[in-house]
């Protein structure tokens, strides 16, 4: 057994003997450090589907123009071709009214034998545009300016509430990660400082007998880690079982949601957890450490 | 062989209050000596074992200590060179006597089996061998001041520093850890030991006596007829 090894097996040692000497508030702050963990880890996963929800709207969005029934075809295809030139258009598609029937009954589906009362077809002929969610505002505006425009009709107030959602997850994650970040450190660098406050008999000692801060320090930031990584694992645990239960009850009522691959979900989710427990961990433990020893 | 382990040039101990703990001390220990610091309490002698550890540093004057000046930089290494034998013996609680024996060697140059078997073989030198694995919250105070003297040489120091070691101690008890003690001078390790007991060290052959009282030193002799 190499000299390194021997050596790690000690830190691992102490480690566990210094987490035992203060056992029950040690257990009590990885449940703390757990539910924390676990609100990160849920917003992680909500951002990632706001995210995976934005990004499918804005590639759907799309607006419809209504224009003058009597328009001749030359001057609807002129239309078509001002509407292509604007920026942030992708595409312009003609729907017939005939096709505006059929999209109509495939809507209302069991219920489409209502059409059957009409006498005429209700529906217009319109152009149906692809646009950048982005610019939804300036395109709309432009098309209204074009000769024999009737109506835009767009569907910017769900866009918009839409992209208000994502900004309100995005601004919470934010602030949770920078809270949960903060209560982290505080928290592993109270159990250190603690376990020093325990220990600080054996910490003379060692310093008497001429170990240095680096040997003495080493135990207390495996601690640290342990006490993280542990609480980000079992979060982990709960947040991957959250998942595959959200997922399990979102098939049958709400098919048409777009959601991310539940497998992408959980390995983004569980792997920025882990990075976050595992970094906040060797702060943590660095900062109790250091807090003392300015004492 | 005369090569000073000690060399105090005019020390100078003065605390932030304003008290003078030290005034003026001189001396050397050369290699291979038992020296003995006597005194009342509060006479100096741990304010000197203060400075020794490097726990102070001197308001004036110079401290060497084994060829290297004092000072923060280098007090880590000083420190790894002694044996320190503190007086509440500062033994580790709920290990055992080898743990502890170990403990002084664990961030030194050394693997599990050379830490291992020079700490059983300090433990059989201080006479306790048949309580290698026992749990040091169960020794007598005697059987704890031989596992600090354990920790101290199990790592083969130049010198070795004793703070009252007998203070805790019976008069048997006493006696055995002093004769203890100074079995392990040879031609390469110093022993220096303070104590406010003279009567233990009257009948001594060969040591180097310093007396001090009020923060000075009073006299010094060398006895080594």
């Amino acid at each position: 057994m190499s000299r390194q090894i021997e050596r790690l097996h000690y830190f691992i040692k102490e480690a566990i003997t210094i987490f035992k000497t203060n056992k029950v508030s040690n257990l009590l702050s990885i449940l703390s450090l757990t539910l924390i963990f676990f609100i990160f880890s849920v917003l992680a996963s909500s951002r990632e589907v706001g995210n995976t929800f934005a990004s499918a709207l804005s590639e759907q969005a799309e607006i419809s123009v209504y224009y003058d029934e009597n328009l001749s075809s030359d001057a609807r295809l002129q239309l078509i071709d001002a509407i292509k030139v604007i920026e942030g258009v992708k595409s312009v598609q003609e729907i017939s009214v005939t096709e505006a029937y059929e999209r109509m009954k495939s809507v209302l589906g069991d219920d489409a034998t209502v059409l059957n009362y009409l006498e005429t077809n209700p529906f217009l002929a319109f152009l149906e545009i692809e646009i950048d969610l982005n610019r939804v505002e300036s395109i709309t505006a432009h098309i209204r300016t074009l000769e024999n425009v009737d109506t835009v009709r767009d569907n910017i107030d769900i866009l918009t509430g839409v992209r208000r959602f994502i900004h309100v997850v995005t601004f919470a994650f934010a602030f949770v990660s920078i809270a949960m970040g903060i209560s982290t450190v505080v928290l592993t660098g109270h159990i250190i400082r603690q376990g020093i406050y325990n220990n600080r008999e054996q910490i003379t000692t060692m310093t008497l007998l001429g170990a240095p801060t680096a040997f003495m320090m080493i135990p207390y930031l495996i601690e640290g880690l342990w006490i993280t990584l542990s609480s980000g694992l079992i979060a982990m645990v709960v947040n991957i079982q959250c998942i595959k239960i959200l997922y399990s009850k979102m098939d049958s009522p709400l098919p048409f949601v777009p959601m991310p691959e539940m497998s992408k979900l959980i390995s983004i989710s569980s792997g920025l957890l882990i990075l976050v427990a595992l970094g906040l961990g060797i702060v943590g433990s660095l900062f109790g450490w250091y807090s003392v020893k300015e004492k | 062989m005369n090569q000073s382990v000690i060399q105090a040039k005019n020390i100078t101990l003065k605390y932030p209050n304003g008290n003078i703990a030290l005034k003026d001390i001189g001396f050397e220990c050369d290699k291979g000596e038992i020296v003995f610091i006597v005194g009342p309490s509060g006479s100096g002698k741990t304010s000197l074992l203060k400075l020794f550890m490097g726990i102070e540093q001197p308001s004036q004057g110079e401290l060497s200590i084994l060829g290297e000046k004092v000072h923060a930089s280098n007090i880590q290494k000083i420190r790894q060179s002694i044996g320190p034998v503190f007086q509440e013996f500062r033994l580790l609680e709920g290990r055992t006597t080898l743990e502890n024996v170990m403990m002084g060697m664990r961030f030194l140059n050394y693997n599990l089996k050379e830490m291992r078997d020079q700490s059983e073989k300090a433990l059989v030198r201080v006479g306790l061998e048949h309580k290698i694995h026992s749990d040091v919250d169960h020794l007598s105070w005697g059987e704890s001041q031989r596992v600090a003297i354990a920790r101290a040489v199990a790592r083969n120091p130049k010198l070795i520093i004793a703070d009252e070691p007998t203070g805790n101690l019976d008069h048997a008890n006493a006696i055995n850890i002093l004769e203890l003690l100074t079995s392990f001078k040879d031609e390469e390790t110093t022993v220096l030991i303070t104590t406010h007991a003279t009567h233990l060290i009257e009948t001594r052959e060969r040591h180097h006596l310093i007396t001090m009282n009020q923060g000075q030193l009073l006299w010094e002799k060398k006895c080594y007829e």
